[in-house]
């Protein structure tokens, strides 16, 4: 997946006639477009074979056209939202697939895509909201609440920064990730071998650096999570 | 203070947590407007109580809790349940703790202040610390071997409800043992008051022994007035105005009936409880011989009957109803005829004694 400043740079691109540009983001969104479509439709999906793949891409083709950028809705997020309601629209079409209420909502607001941008902002409000229980349930399982990621937040930009880091590396190293879903708690020691960290620091900010390695794990579930922060690496491009 | 901007990910009722674009979570204070969780909100952040932020004030609590627990026993344990006070020329108090050792000194008069800048006393037991006493007036020649004189003592407790004082025979052979030592002839009068005269004394002005006499001499009608007491030594007012202490101080007898108890074997201990005293009744042999040594006379057995009468007699003069002299002598008369009979020839038999 593409990191999101490369994604902006190459919005902007095809957004302004280079065609090369929109190549390279329509191929290098199509697994995003995969594990969207195959979420609607509940089944397996593979490219060339089924025409709801196909329709996606129209869909993703559409939406580097349409966007307007705004903080609020990345443009991942209103990609998926594009591919859901032209997606819905197709298999109303065919008669045999049932809808399910969620898919519903997107059928009925289809006239008001067009028109109105209060419908992103509704929508987009609703994505996050669900979004967000959902990382809220996903920390719970590793027995971290909001409360108390609020009192152990770091304070200092510094150790923010290297904590940060430290999510990132550790979101990044499979096996690393696969012992904190097993086990439900950090591999301390590994990774402060790993990132240099000490590891009183991350021992005291044991339960941050969970929350921050997950949500860049799975960014394109916390699509509007993972965007809004601003990561050390983005940070330190912009002053580049 | 200053505000900070995020995105709400959780509600709460007065307050809100949000994550920055930094990638810190905060609480905030909860915007007046409805909210929604996803929303960009900006709002100033509130303190947050660290978990288990009471564990800290309840260790420091305990450690106060301790150390005042602490504090409060030395000070129980340092205060004075008793004062014995002497009288010799200087007039001295001592405040004596429960662990039988002197807690508090005082000097009612000059010489007694001087004396007692002479005299260790504090942290001593009081036996001790009356020997001393007694043995610093004779260097400081208030006392003079071979010269008569009167010691008055007296022991008192602090509170109406403290029950165990040092006995005053204690105190009387404490002053005895020094005054043998240095081989002065002086007489010792031990007696035990209630609180309230000593209060009535401090009032007054005098030394508890000195207002004790005071009043028990008015009781038997030879009245001495406190500023007679206040200016003059008891010797040097027994010499004027003819009297004897230890028959002045003595109570009268309420009753002519007395307790009938054998007396503890061996010494008597040094702290007893007040209300009880020992009796000697066939000691008469011995009671002449005691009182040419000049020492008080076993009648304190009356005493501990009479302490009520002392302390109602305080009581009375504390309500200010009575005025003393007469209303003394007309109470007193009848009680005074009957035992004074019995006393009346013992008074004579020490005044032969010591004459």
């Amino acid at each position: 997946m593409l990191p999101f400043t490369e994604l902006e740079k190459e919005l902007s691109k095809a957004r302004t006639g280079d065609p090369a540009a929109r190549e390279r983001i329509l191929e290098g969104l199509s697994p995003f477009v995969l594990q969207v479509v195959s979420r609607l439709c509940q089944k397996r999906l593979e490219w060339g074979r089924d025409d709801e793949l196909s329709i996606g891409l129209i869909a993703l083709n559409e939406a580097i056209d349409r966007y307007r950028e705004e903080r609020q809705v990345p443009f991942l997020a209103y990609a998926r939202l594009l591919i859901k309601s032209r997606l819905t629209d197709y298999l109303r079409r065919q008669v045999h697939w049932p809808l399910s209420l969620d898919n519903q909502e997107v059928a009925a607001s289809l006239e008001a895509v067009r028109a109105q941008e209060e419908y992103w902002h509704h929508e987009a409000a609703r994505e996050r909201e669900e979004e967000i229980k959902e990382f809220n349930a996903l920390l719970g399982t590793f027995g971290i609440s909001f409360t108390e990621l609020a009192q152990c937040s770091p304070k200092h930009a510094d150790t923010r920064r290297v904590l940060l880091g430290a999510a990132r590396v550790l979101a990044g190293h499979s096996e690393l990730i696969s012992r904190l879903f097993r086990a439900k708690k950090l591999p301390v020691r590994e990774l402060a071998e790993l990132t240099g960290v000490s590891r009183k620091t991350l021992e005291r900010g044991r339960k941050y650096v969970i929350a921050v390695a997950l949500i860049w794990y799975h960014c394109e579930e916390f699509l509007y999570l993972c965007n809004y922060l601003r990561w050390p690496e983005a940070e330190k491009r912009e002053k580049q | 203070m200053k505000q900070i901007t995020g995105l709400v990910i959780e509600i709460k009722k007065k307050t809100c947590i949000i994550l920055t674009p930094q990638g810190e979570f905060r609480e905030v204070a909860r915007p007046v407007k409805n909210v929604r969780i996803g929303e960009e909100i900006t709002s100033a952040p509130v303190k947050i109580l660290p978990a288990a932020w009471w564990k800290p004030l309840l260790a420091a609590a305990c450690v106060c809790l301790f150390l005042s627990a602490s504090f409060l026993y030395y000070r129980w344990s340092k205060e004075a349940i008793a004062y014995v006070g002497l009288d010799i020329n200087p007039s001295v108090e001592l405040g004596v703790n429960r662990r039988q050792l002197v807690c508090e000194s005082n000097g009612l008069d000059a010489d007694g202040e001087k004396l007692l800048q002479q005299v260790t006393v504090r942290g001593r037991p009081v036996n001790e610390a009356v020997e001393a006493l007694v043995a610093g007036a004779v260097t400081a020649r208030f006392l003079k071997p071979g010269e008569a004189g009167i010691i008055l003592t007296t022991v008192t407790a602090a509170k109406e409800e403290i029950r165990e004082i040092p006995d005053k025979q204690l105190v009387l052979q404490s002053v005895e043992k020094a005054l043998r030592t240095f081989g002065v002839q002086a007489e010792v009068v031990a007696e035990q008051t209630p609180p309230q005269v000593r209060r009535q004394a401090r009032e007054a002005g005098l030394s508890t022994g000195k207002y004790l006499l005071h009043l028990r001499a008015a009781q038997k009608g030879r009245p001495v007035s406190i500023e007679e007491l206040r200016e003059k030594t008891i010797t040097e007012l027994e010499i004027k105005k003819h009297f004897k202490t230890e028959d002045l101080i003595r109570p009268l007898p309420e009753r002519q009936q007395e307790k009938k108890k054998e007396p503890p074997a061996g010494k008597p201990p040094a702290f007893k409880s007040g209300a009880e005293l020992p009796e000697r009744q066939g000691d008469s042999g011995e009671e002449k011989e005691e009182k040419k040594n000049g020492l008080f006379t076993p009648d304190d057995a009356k005493q501990g009957k009479l302490q009520g009468d002392d302390q109602e007699e305080a009581k009375k003069i504390d309500a200010g109803e009575k005025k003393k002299p007469p209303a003394f002598l007309k109470g007193n008369q009848e009680k005074e005829k009957g035992p004074e009979k019995k006393e009346g020839g013992k008074e004579r038999g020490k005044k032969q004694a010591s004459g």
